[in-house]
């Protein structure tokens, strides 16, 4: 059994920055990485962030996440990174077991912060299950990951944010869109996303869904069509695309598996990406010294993801006694700058589903 | 070959090749994928077929999530190929059933 | 159809986004076509002349102090949402400049010949490169294009041009290049195909009336009688400066005053004066 003072799951966005504000406050921390590289999926991401220069607006999403990683040397707390961990359990004593390069080891920390993101969510439609339909994540992650063409000629269902940037990144590689599609009447991502690719001459097309996906052993084509109010597929609007691939970007859930293990209460908040985890402003869930931070709190942006996690890391590290500089000042810029982020419209899902969880006044 | 040649951001260093084997041919991958990945680079979507329905399977998350990717790899069935690092002279097959403990 | 249903702006998005009439002749500007309050600041972060009018918030939209903007482009290659555009019209003649952000490989070249594009990617035209900025490992590339100045609030994007628009090769004005477009070429007789070429020279040469061009040249002898090169012959020697507006010389007029046939004259040309 391996004692940790403060134990983090996941390093992506908000994980990173929970490492780097508790370990600065003077805390240790052991900083558990499920794949083979810190980043989570700003390791994907070519585009420039929004948000202010506290959230690294501006930069690309692949050099944030160096920028984080190596921010964390040399702190007066020490981070341990461990990649290729996966933790398969938290129990109610409290004991954490991972799966740390193939062999499992158990830890009893004092407080844990889990931020393990998000899964992405699927859509049913007859052929869904054919190679060549795949989500929007393992697109990003063959072609900013590993370089390999995820394929030739793309349908892209959904226009949310994801949809649009991976429409664009899928351009930059040299990819054919033939359109991107969504069942909503406007389209939901940011719209200056929108522009860049429709200024490419890339057809968005809104109210529109994927009705069947054709092919013998993998993809060969899509059928779309346009849907009326009640959702239903207008019959005579039915066209078939060519296409190889089909991407699926229909929006994220919070992976919360570990936190339902140990108990924590949940909530259904459709605003929110689905069930999420219970927590108080200070990031702690309903379980007394396990926070959490960014998308398993909720589906947002990196930038609010990266301050949640400086304001778990922090609140973590008050928690274990670290008090020093000035943690609970910190934990009032945190706050303020979350509020900020979420002022706009372009927060006002985010704002209803906090309101609906109890912790956004 | 289905890589990347260039960029407007990205930068793909040469990296060494990893021979292996699919269904028993010889094929080529890169220091650093994942099976999924230089089968993929190598136009193979289809990684087996499901034990039930006899569908031809691929992934579909691509980061360990959602097990659509299992395969046989070194006589070994159900390996998460999405995940699992490609090493020299890996034996890959299709995985057609629920697997047979090696 | 709308912008949130296209991701397409229209011309009433750009009220209030673009600087007057007297503000566009003192230099190059930038164009902020952000419409959305999403939470964001970096343009107004990096201009140094303070030309994009402070936030109170930071989900407010950006609006362009167009007396302080220079057109200096570091908005434009900041912005996240790569919708900065700068525009130049303050050049004399009908051409002006747009640089666009591009994110694509490769970069077209300098000099290259692509093809502009609308808000909604429609095809506007091929364009000529005439600058491309780079470098920065965050910076988005800017691509100058040279366009009319009716088009510039038009042109939003660009594209390589297809092997099919590429084959007819243009200069920087727009002119395909496989199209002859010398003075040889220029025909300014169609009846005795003299070329613009031939009375040129002869003007140089000192023939300075329109006859005396016809004498050595042939022009305006066919059968249209000068009806087409008259007034060109007329007005080359007008723009050489050998004839004067006021006192041009048409040359002389003789019949017949259409095509006839020699068979109809003689059948019909006949009467009393000439029996």
């Amino acid at each position: 059994m391996n004692q940790v003072p403060l134990l983090i799951i996941g390093a992506g966005p908000a994980g990173l920055s929970a490492a780097y504000r508790a370990a600065e406050a003077g805390a240790d921390v052991l900083l558990l990485e499920r794949s083979g590289k810190a980043g989570g999926q700003l390791v994907k991401q070519t585009h420039k962030f929004f948000g202010s220069e506290k959230q690294f607006a501006s930069t690309r999403g692949i050099h944030i996440a160096d920028r984080l990683t190596s921010r964390l040397e040399q702190l007066p707390g020490r981070v341990t990174l461990l990649t290729d961990a996966t933790v398969l359990g938290i129990y109610e004593d409290g004991v954490v077991t991972a799966d740390i390069s193939g062999t499992v080891q158990k830890f009893r920390p004092s407080a844990v912060i889990v931020a393990t993101g998000a899964y992405e969510k699927t859509l049913a439609f007859p052929g869904n299950d054919l190679p060549g339909v795949y989500g929007a994540g393992a697109v990003q992650t063959l072609m900013n990951e590993y370089g390999i063409l995820p394929g030739r000629r793309v349908l892209m269902v959904g226009a949310g944010n994801i949809g649009l940037i991976v429409s664009y990144q899928l351009m930059q590689a040299g990819v054919h869109v033939a359109a991107v599609i969504d069942a909503a009447d406007r389209i939901g991502g940011y719209l200056v996303h929108a522009s860049k690719i429709a200024r490419a001459g890339v057809p968005l097309l809104m109210r529109h869904t994927v009705v069947a996906a054709g092919g013998s052993e993998e993809v060969e084509r899509a059928v779309i069509a346009e849907i009326d109010e009640q959702w239903q597929v207008k019959p005579d609007t039915k066209r078939t695309l060519d296409v190889d691939l089909i991407c699926v970007a229909v929006g994220l859930s919070p992976l919360a598996d570990l936190l339902y293990q140990a108990g924590a209460v949940s909530r259904y908040i459709a605003p929110l990406g689905g069930h999420v985890p219970l927590r108080d402003a200070s990031m702690m869930t309903t379980l007394d010294g396990v926070y959490l931070a960014g998308d398993v709190a909720g589906i947002e942006e990196a930038s609010s993801a990266m301050v949640e996690g400086e304001l778990a890391g922090l609140a973590a590290a008050r928690r274990l006694g670290f008090e020093g500089g000035d943690t609970s000042g910190l934990i009032s810029a945190c706050l303020a700058e979350l509020r900020q982020l979420r002022a706009g419209p372009a927060g006002g899902k985010i704002r209803t589903g906090l309101a609906l969880a109890g912790v956004y006044a | 070959m289905n890589r990347i040649e260039n960029h407007p951001i990205l930068t793909f260093p040469e990296r060494k090749e990893i021979a292996f084997r699919f269904n028993g041919t010889d094929m080529i991958g890169r220091e650093g994928d994942t099976i999924a990945a230089a089968l993929h680079a190598s136009g193979v979507k289809v990684l087996g077929h499901h034990f039930k329905s006899h569908r031809p399977r691929g992934f579909y998350c691509a980061i360990g999530n959602c097990s659509s990717c299992l395969m046989v790899v070194n006589g070994v069935p159900n390996v998460r190929v999405c995940v699992e690092r490609l090493e020299e002279g890996m034996d890959v097959r299709q995985q057609d059933d629920k697997g047979v403990l090696p | 159809m709308n912008l949130e249903q296209t991701g397409v702006a229209s011309s009433e998005h750009l009220n209030g986004r673009l600087p007057s009439e007297e503000q566009k002749m003192r230099g190059p500007y930038a164009v902020i076509e952000c419409f959305e309050e999403i939470p964001c600041n970096p343009c107004v972060m990096s201009c140094a002349f303070k030309a994009i009018l402070p936030f109170a918030d930071i989900n407010d939209l950006p609006f362009v102090d167009f007396d302080r903007c220079t057109g200096c482009a570091v908005c434009a290659r900041i912005c996240p949402g790569l919708a900065i555009f700068i525009v130049d019209e303050s050049k004399d003649g009908e051409w002006g400049t747009i640089r666009l952000p591009y994110e694509y490989w490769p970069l077209p070249a300098e000099g290259e010949r692509v093809m502009a594009l609308a808000r909604d990617g429609r095809p506007l035209g091929p364009a000529a490169v005439s600058a491309v900025l780079a470098g920065g490992r965050d910076k988005t590339p800017l691509v100058t294009l040279a366009v009319k100045k009716d088009r510039l609030q038009d042109v939003r994007g660009l594209r390589f041009l297809t092997a099919e628009e590429a084959a007819g090769r243009y200069d920087e004005t727009g002119m395909p290049l496989d199209i002859d477009t010398s003075e040889e070429a220029t025909i300014v007789c169609r009846c005795e195909g003299v070329t613009l070429a031939e009375i040129r020279a002869l003007i140089a040469a000192g023939h300075h009336t329109v006859d005396e061009i016809k004498h050595h040249s042939r022009a305006g002898m066919g059968p249209c009688q000068g009806r087409t090169c008259r007034q060109i012959i007329m007005s080359e020697l007008i723009r050489a400066g050998a004839a004067d507006v006021d006192h041009l010389d048409p040359g002389s007029f003789r019949p017949p005053g259409g095509t006839v046939t020699l068979g109809q004259l003689a059948e019909g040309g006949l009467d009393e004066t000439n029996r």
